[in-house]
């Protein structure tokens, strides 16, 4: 577990964080303007503020083991949770079904790129 | 289109546009493909159900999700679940009989009536049926060989398509799926939303890593006159990436909002 607590997730605080950059460097997002990927850490920090969770906790609670070879294993109901959770959350912010649906799915690319398998949500 | 083309042209396609219906006579010719492939003992090794994704609850839909096959369900808008028919030993004596009797199988490689009315059931059939793992090998290899021919009638009609695993617990009870129809794969069927090219050939090992010549060391050379024949024929096309290709799919993520 990480020893990051709290409930108070800014851009500022989450954007230097290893998983964060790995996020941003490996969807490419690192060469957007800063605007685009604050907007971008900004929904993940409202994901974990809304779950009251860092997101390394949330990583960990999915990925297990890789403390001897880096390999994990994924544990299946903890990622079902976490994809219903990420589902509750983008319903919850007000906004049209597009912009909630792809709130959810910026979230989702943060655990993607941070070996979560999950696959996203289409707003058809 | 030319048949080399229709080979070049395939590749698993997880991009569909997902208003684009399929027409119900392209899933007609992927299954007649199908229904022509190679079997031994002409038997019924494959089973498949069509099914058009609007047409289904969500609840079903959501059924047949795994970790790997959930974002294309629901992009694609046509499904084709393939099963092996474990029972396609059952009516082998009859279909030999009738292939004697069409001059398929014929007296000089060992064929007649008396065979097949004496012999094969303890001999052939007997010994496939009893065994699981030679039932399902066969069962497996065979209903491959229908779903390729069905894969690539796909691209001939100008559509794409990729097979996915797919969870069968719930549908085989929404459509009556009988006990001995083994799940193989859900093909999802749908017009491709980056054009035929899709990015590119899927990058293969050079032809000798896998393929021999003699014996089992000896790589099968690969002669660049054939390679230039069969890039001119598309057989061989470009290879992926293609240029642009992250852009298309940030385009494309980004038109569903989807996960970049």
């Amino acid at each position: 577990m990480s020893d990051v607590m709290t409930n108070e997730h800014t851009v500022e605080s989450l954007k230097p964080t290893f998983e964060v950059k790995r996020w941003l460097e490996s969807a490419k997002l690192d060469t957007e303007p800063e605007i685009e990927q604050d907007s971008r850490v900004r929904v993940l920090a409202q994901f974990c503020n809304h779950q009251g969770r860092h997101p390394k906790d949330m990583i960990e609670a999915v990925l297990r083991g890789g403390e001897e070879d880096g390999q994990y294993t994924i544990a299946i109901k903890a990622r079902r949770e976490l994809d219903e959770a990420i589902n509750t959350f983008g319903d919850t912010l007000g906004l049209s079904l597009h912009q909630n649906i792809t709130a959810g799915n910026v979230v989702r690319s943060f655990f993607i790129h941070n070996g979560v398998q999950m696959q996203g949500r289409p707003s058809l | 289109m030319e048949f080399k083309e229709v080979v070049g042209n395939r590749r698993s396609v997880r991009h569909f546009l997902p208003y684009k219906q399929v027409e119900r006579e392209k899933i007609q010719v992927m299954l007649e493909a199908a229904n022509r492939s190679s079997r031994s003992m002409n038997a019924d090794y494959v089973k498949a159900i069509v099914v058009n994704r609007d047409e289904l609850s969500e609840e079903l839909r959501d059924s047949l999700r795994n970790p790997t096959t959930t974002l294309d369900l629901d992009m694609a808008p046509t499904y084709i679940m393939w099963f092996i028919n474990l029972k396609y030993p059952e009516g082998t004596k009859e279909r030999l009989k009738q292939l004697i009797d069409h001059g398929v199988n014929t007296p000089s490689h060992g064929w007649s009536h008396a065979y097949v009315d004496g012999v094969i059931q303890k001999t052939v059939i007997d010994k496939i049926a009893g065994d699981d793992a030679r039932l399902n090998w066969m069962g497996a290899i065979e209903t491959g060989q229908a779903i390729a021919q069905a894969l690539l009638a796909a691209y001939d009609e100008g559509l794409g398509a990729c097979l996915h695993n797919f969870t069968d617990t719930k549908i085989r009870e929404a459509l009556n799926v009988p006990d001995h129809w083994r799940r193989a794969w859900i093909m999802l069927v749908g017009y491709p939303a980056m054009g035929a090219e899709d990015g590119g050939q899927r990058p293969r090992r050079p032809l000798g890593e896998n393929f021999k010549f003699g014996n089992a060391d000896t790589p099968f050379e690969s002669d660049p006159a054939v390679v230039a024949r069969l890039t001119e024929a598309k057989l061989i096309q470009a290879p992926s990436p293609t240029p642009h290709r992250f852009e298309e799919i940030r385009l494309f993520n980004r038109e569903f909002g989807l996960p970049e």
